[in-house]
């Protein structure tokens, strides 16, 4: 069956990202807050969010903030973040074959982990609604933005994000996909090479080129597996 | 070029530039995956892909973790496996950390 881009698919997709709206407020509210400290308007984050979308990447670029060479900083600290994208981007070519150029590269805008993850598990299960992906893109891009909103205008009435265990929202979404995810035994190998050339990573380089590393390291060590020890 | 982010024009070369960095990143890898014929190999590649960076983005979570991040990912799995339901799983562990930190100060 290949790609296509139905409204129903649209729906679906966005009623399942407003599971996800709490995470993404939380997320795009500490985004605000951090942006609200060092000076950017309220509009101002709108417009980052809604343009970048990019919640690690965005924080970086937050970081960098006063440095001398600004546009080289903020995308070095866009595309080190983003870099998992490029694989992600990769992984899902295969599964939007079939819808025009036009329709695949809007998409792509909307591209980011959950909607990705989504994708992946309706892959698995022989569903090519393109425009399920989007439309849970889009539900996640509304959460974020308001999120980034309400934490630039209203920042100091938070309190600590931490205490509420937001900051473990995404870790758990991630947790709970790779439970969905897991087969069997065949699936150790990905995980468990990923994992550990990522700690590496981040031990000794930094950024967050840990997750583009052990993906990579993870996915082509249980592809060039020997032979019959590999299965489907 | 030295760019001042605190004026209007300055924020929106900063902005432009981050959007176009983050666009290049989202459609880079499809684009080349156009040239890639998907044979067995790459799709073995392609599958094993999501639990790779599944395992590359938790495995440094749990090396800094403490109780409350444990205590978070047990409740995340026994909820996933009693439920099946992704967010619900990570709604409890949220609230597993939020209860760990709350009660023991971690």
């Amino acid at each position: 069956m290949s790609g296509h881009f139905t409204s129903h698919g649209f729906r679906r997709g966005f009623l399942e990202g407003i599971g996800l709206l709490p995470g993404m407020v939380a997320f795009g509210a500490v985004f605000g807050v951090v942006a609200g400290q060092i000076g950017i308007s309220v509009l101002g984050a709108a417009t980052m969010s809604t343009f970048v979308f990019a919640g690690t990447a965005q924080l970086l670029a937050l970081h960098s903030w006063g440095a001398p060479d600004l546009v080289i900083a903020v995308v070095v600290a866009v595309v080190a973040m983003n870099a998992r994208y490029i694989l992600f981007g990769a992984a899902i070519q295969p599964w939007m074959r079939g819808v025009s150029p036009w329709i695949a590269y809007s998409s792509l805008f909307f591209l980011v982990d959950p909607n990705w993850a989504v994708a992946m598990r309706e892959r698995d299960e022989g569903r090519h609604d393109v425009a399920v992906f989007v439309g849970m893109g889009l539900a996640c891009m509304v959460g974020w933005v308001a999120g980034s909103i309400v934490g630039a205008g209203f920042g100091q009435l938070l309190g600590d994000t931490r205490r509420l265990g937001l900051d473990f929202f995404l870790p758990a979404f991630f947790l709970s996909l790779a439970c969905g995810f897991w087969k069997g035994r065949e699936d150790i190998l990905p995980l468990v090479v990923g994992g550990f050339v990522a700690v590496i990573f981040e031990r000794f380089v930094g950024g967050s080129w840990h997750v583009l590393a052990g993906g990579l390291a993870g996915s082509l060590v249980a592809a060039f597996r020997p032979k019959g020890t590999a299965a489907a | 070029m030295s760019i001042d982010p605190n004026t209007t024009a300055g924020f929106a070369i900063i902005v432009f530039a981050m959007a176009l960095a983050a666009y290049a990143t989202r459609i880079s890898g499809f684009f080349l995956m156009r040239f890639v014929a998907v044979t067995p190999r790459v799709e073995a590649w392609l599958k094993a892909l999501p639990l790779a960076i599944m395992g590359a983005i938790l495995a440094p979570i749990a090396m800094h973790g403490g109780p409350a991040e444990y205590a978070g990912f047990a409740a995340t799995i026994a909820v996933f496996l009693w439920r099946r339901n992704d967010i619900i799983a990570a709604l409890a562990g949220m609230a597993a950390v939020a209860a760990m930190r709350a009660l023991f100060g971690l």
